[in-house]
């Protein structure tokens, strides 16, 4: 199953139009849910399912269960994925084509590709179709983000100083 | 002994880094702009195009202070979580800022402020930070 997740605020048909293209030229038989922040939309393919919003709880049953996910490059998302070692690509929304206020995800992608070299934000419709394929069939060893979580000791000390008890 | 913190964030990438940042525990209050699980207090949500909203949101950080007395504030953003830090300042509370491991080339707009207002501001990019503003490490 593929999981497709735009986040909660913001419709992002870019995204969603890129993978139901890829769905159909390749008649990709499993199921394919896409959550778009946008009602009234309908598939001819039956394979595919589209809804509005998730709760966590839905959201984490269908990241859990998902071959591979796709998704907006949002913190939450991202970080949601590494958790469950997801194979997972990124599409950074774009504030000139009105996706986001500003491109703080196209800055979000850049930094994790450059610490995590195989961190899949594919910028071009060609790319991000052979980064799907990527994922399927296992191209790359693609891998999920490490979360080392190197700040969190330290929030830990600053809220309850050095010798925290747990 | 007991250390009553406030954590806030608004919904969505900011929460799951909060939630990633301070373990729940009993004294612990966690204040969002969506009714979820482990959140025990909503505020309204606003942004720079919401003044009304934002005056709105104050009063709440103001209330929700003064209600649980907290030991020390943390947020992860967004204008929700800077009007906690504002108003902390105000009644003199201890303060954390951390800005979202999104914002990777600058410092979100309101972390900008805050970083005049919290007791303790963090980002999570090395090369951003600077005399106000601290690098200790990242979530990812």
């Amino acid at each position: 199953m593929i999981f497709v997740s735009v986040g909660g605020q913001l419709k992002f048909p870019r995204l969603i139009n890129w993978v139901l293209e890829w769905v159909s030229l390749n008649h990709y038989p499993e199921q394919v849910i896409l959550q778009t922040n946008e009602d009234n939309l309908f598939s001819k393919l039956p394979n595919v399912r589209f809804v509005n919003k998730l709760d966590s709880g839905e959201f984490n049953a269908l990241l859990g269960q998902c071959t591979i996910f796709i998704s907006h490059a949002g913190m939450g998302n991202i970080i949601n994925a590494a958790k469950l070692y997801k194979r997972a690509l990124y599409l950074p929304r774009i504030a000139s084509l009105n996706e986001h206020r500003n491109d703080h995800q196209l800055a979000t992608v850049l930094s994790l590709s450059a610490k995590y070299p195989k961190f899949l934000s594919p910028r071009s419709k060609d790319d991000f179709h052979k980064c799907i394929e990527m994922l399927l069939f296992n191209i790359a060893e693609h891998t999920h983000l490490e979360m080392k979580n190197t700040l969190k000791p330290h929030i830990d000390s600053l809220l309850y100083g050095s010798e925290h008890n747990e | 002994m007991s250390n009553i913190i406030l954590a806030v964030a608004s919904f969505g990438g900011h929460l799951v880094q909060l939630e990633n940042l301070v373990s729940k525990k009993a004294d612990t209050i966690f204040i969002s702009t969506i009714k979820s699980k482990n959140i025990n207090d909503i505020i309204v949500d606003c942004n720079i195009g919401t003044p009304i909203k934002t005056l709105l949101c104050f009063i709440q950080s103001f209330f929700y202070i003064c209600k649980y007395s907290p030991d020390c504030i943390i947020t992860t953003g967004a204008l929700p979580g800077l009007c906690f830090i504002i108003t902390g300042k105000l009644l003199g509370k201890k303060t954390i800022w951390v800005d979202s491991i999104a914002n990777a080339d600058k410092l979100s707009s309101s972390g900008k402020i805050a970083k005049y207002f919290a007791t303790v501001c963090l980002t999570q990019h090395p090369k951003l930070a600077s005399k106000r503003v601290q690098f200790m490490g990242g979530i990812l």
